[in-house]
C-alpha cells in the first residue's frame, strides 16, 4: 500500500491549536527507546557473531596467560576474577604515598591510582623477573619515602577489598607495560576513558546502567561485556549507550564482568582498554 | 538549540540512539496530536505514536532525502493508526468494517461549526466518534485524501467511503450542536 498524502493541505478548518502543544507521556519515549534497543542489538548481534566468538576465545587466552603469570599472593586476594593485573589493580588506593612522591608519574596523565597501578603492575612483573621493570623500581628507591619493593607485594593483599566508587583510569594501566622501557612523556590531550568499577541496576536512578566515560571525542567506538562465563552480554559501537544488566531478556546475576574498550582517538590513536567492574545487586 | 532535520537524519540512518531521541523531542507533540485525532482514547494514542516512532526509526531509510521530513512523519502515523484500527476490528469488534451500503439521502452538510467549539472539546467529539467514521473523516476531510486513496487504506469501496463521509460529519455536526445548545 503506498501512500504519501498526495494532498497534503493544511486543514484550517479547525480552531487553532493551543499553544504550547501538549506533550507525550515520557512512557511513550520509553516503550520506543526499548524497542529500538532490542531491533539494535539483534541487527549487531546478526553481524558480529563470528567476531565475538573469535573475542572470547582471546579473553579466555589472555585469562589463561595472565594466571600463569601471577605471583604467589595470600589466597585472599584471588577473590574477584581470576587473578590477572586488574584484579590487584583494585588495591591501588593503598598506594597512593608512594605515588605522589615518585619521578614516575610523568609516565602516567599524573593520576595518582593509576601511577601506583603503575608500580603495583611492575613490582609484580619484577617478582617474575621481568628485567624491563628495573628502571622503575629504581626510581622509587629514590623517594623520601622509606618503602623499598619487596613490600609492596605484601602490601597488595592488605586493602584486598576493591573500592567501590574509585573510578580506575585504564589508560595508564593499559600503557605500562609499552612504557616500562623508557619513560616518554604521554601526550597530554589524548583521549581518557574512564570506567566505573560498580553499577546497581535496580531502578533507583542511580548507577542503573553501565557506560565508560570518554573526555574526548572518538571516531571509532566499540564496548564489549563478557560475564564470567565469557558470553558476551553487551556489545556497542555508540558512546552514549550504556548496559543494564540484561542479557537476552535476563537480568545477570551479581557478580565481575569484563569490559573490553576499542576506540580511535580523533588524532587517530588506536586504544584498547580492558578491565572489570561489579554487577551489584540486593 | 534545534538541530537541522538534515542532521538529524544523518545520525538516525547511522542507529545513533541520541539523535533519535532528539528527533523525537522536536517532532513528537506534533505528531501526538495526529495521534489524538485518529485514536479514540489517550492511551490508544500513546500506542500509536510509540508504533509510529518505532516504525520510523526502522524505515528511516526509506525515506527520500528531497522531501520533507515531517510530512513523512505524518504518514507513518497515519499507517500506524490505520493498523491500530484494523487491529481494533480484528480483536475488539469495535466498530464493523466500513459496510458497503446504499447511501439513502445525502445529507446535506454544509457548514461544519468547528469554531463553536475550542480545539480540545473538537478532539475529545472526534474521539467519541465510531472508529469508521473516525477514520474516513480524518482521512478525507482532514488530510485531504481522495475516496480512492481513503477506499484503499481502509479496504472497502469508494462509493462507502463517500457516504460514510457524509455520515461521519453529520454526526459531528450533530455532536457539536448540541453541545453548543447546552452551553
Amino acid at each position: 500500500m503506498r501512500y504519501n498524502g498526495t494532498n497534503n493541505r493544511q486543514f484550517s478548518g479547525f480552531p487553532p491549536v493551543p499553544e504550547p502543544l501538549p506533550a507525550p507521556p515520557e512512557a511513550v519515549w520509553e516503550g520506543i527507546r526499548r524497542g529500538m534497543k532490542r531491533k539494535d542489538f539483534w541487527r549487531v548481534k546478526g553481524k558480529v557473531l563470528a567476531t565475538a566468538l573469535l573475542c572470547a576465545s582471546a579473553t579466555a587466552l589472555f585469562f589463561a596467560v595472565n594466571s600463569g603469570r601471577e605471583t604467589p599472593q595470600p589466597a585472599g586476594t584471588a577473590a574477584l576474577a581470576p587473578s590477572t593485573t586488574p584484579d590487584t589493580l583494585q588495591n591501588v588506593p593503598t598506594l597512593t604515598e608512594i605515588s605522589e612522591a615518585t619521578t614516575v608519574s610523568q609516565q602516567s596523565a599524573a593520576t595518582h591510582p593509576a601511577t601506583a597501578a603503575a608500580l603495583s603492575e611492575t613490582a609484580q612483573t619484577k617478582v617474575t623477573g621481568e628485567t624491563t621493570v628495573i628502571q622503575v623500581t629504581e626510581t622509587v628507591s629514590e623517594t623520601p619515602m622509606p618503602l623499598k619493593e619487596t613490600p609492596i607485594p605484601s602490601a597488595v593483599p592488605a586493602d584486598k577489598n576493591p573500592e567501590r566508587n574509585v573510578k580506575t583510569t585504564a589508560t595508564e594501566r593499559e600503557q605500562k607495560p609499552s612504557d616500562n622501557q623508557t619513560p616518554s612523556p604521554e601526550p597530554s590531550e589524548s583521549v581518557l576513558a574512564s570506567f566505573p568499577s560498580a553499577f546497581t541496576p535496580n531502578g533507583d536512578g542511580l548507577n542503573d546502567t553501565y557506560r565508560p566515560v570518554l573526555s574526548g571525542e572518538v571516531t571509532q567506538y566499540l564496548l564489549r561485556i563478557y560475564n564470567r562465563k565469557n558470553q558476551l552480554v553487551f556489545q556497542t559501537t555508540h558512546p552514549e549507550e550504556s548496559w543494564d544488566g540484561n542479557y537476552r531478556g535476563t537480568v545477570q546475576p551479581h557478580g565481575a564482568y569484563l569490559f573490553i574498550l576499542q576506540y580511535t582517538t580523533e588524532k587517530g590513536e588506536k586504544k584498547t582498554e580492558k578491565g572489570e567492574f561489579l554487577l551489584l545487586r540486593d | 538549540m534545534a538541530m537541522s532535520d538534515e542532521y538529524l537524519l544523518e545520525g538516525c540512518l547511522k542507529h545513533d540512539n541520541s539523535c533519535r531521541e532528539a528527533l523525537y523531542r522536536k517532532y513528537s507533540k506534533d505528531l501526538y496530536q495526529y495521534a489524538l485525532r485518529y485514536a479514540s482514547n489517550s492511551e490508544e494514542a500513546d500506542d500509536v505514536l510509540q508504533e509510529a516512532f518505532l516504525l520510523i526509526f526502522e524505515r528511516i531509510g526509506q525515506f527520500r532525502k528531497e522531501g520533507d521530513l515531517l510530512n513523512w512523519m505524518r504518514t507513518v502515523v497515519i499507517r500506524a493508526a490505520l493498523t491500530q484500527y484494523r487491529r481494533n476490528i480484528r480483536q475488539w469488534r469495535r466498530e464493523l468494517p466500513l459496510s458497503e451500503e446504499n447511501p439513502e439521502v445525502w445529507e446535506e452538510v454544509a457548514e461544519m461549526p468547528y469554531n463553536q467549539v475550542d480545539y480540545q472539546t473538537l478532539l475529545h467529539l472526534i474521539q467519541e466518534l465510531p472508529d469508521g467514521y473516525r477514520m474516513i473523516f480524518n482521512l478525507c476531510e482532514v488530510e485531504g485524501y481522495s475516496y480512492q486513496e481513503a477506499a484503499e487504506m481502509l479496504q472497502c469501496s469508494q462509493a462507502t467511503c463517500r457516504s460514510q463521509l457524509m455520515r461521519a460529519k453529520s454526526k459531528l455536526r450533530k455532536k457539536i450542536k448540541e453541545l453548543y445548545d447546552e452551553v
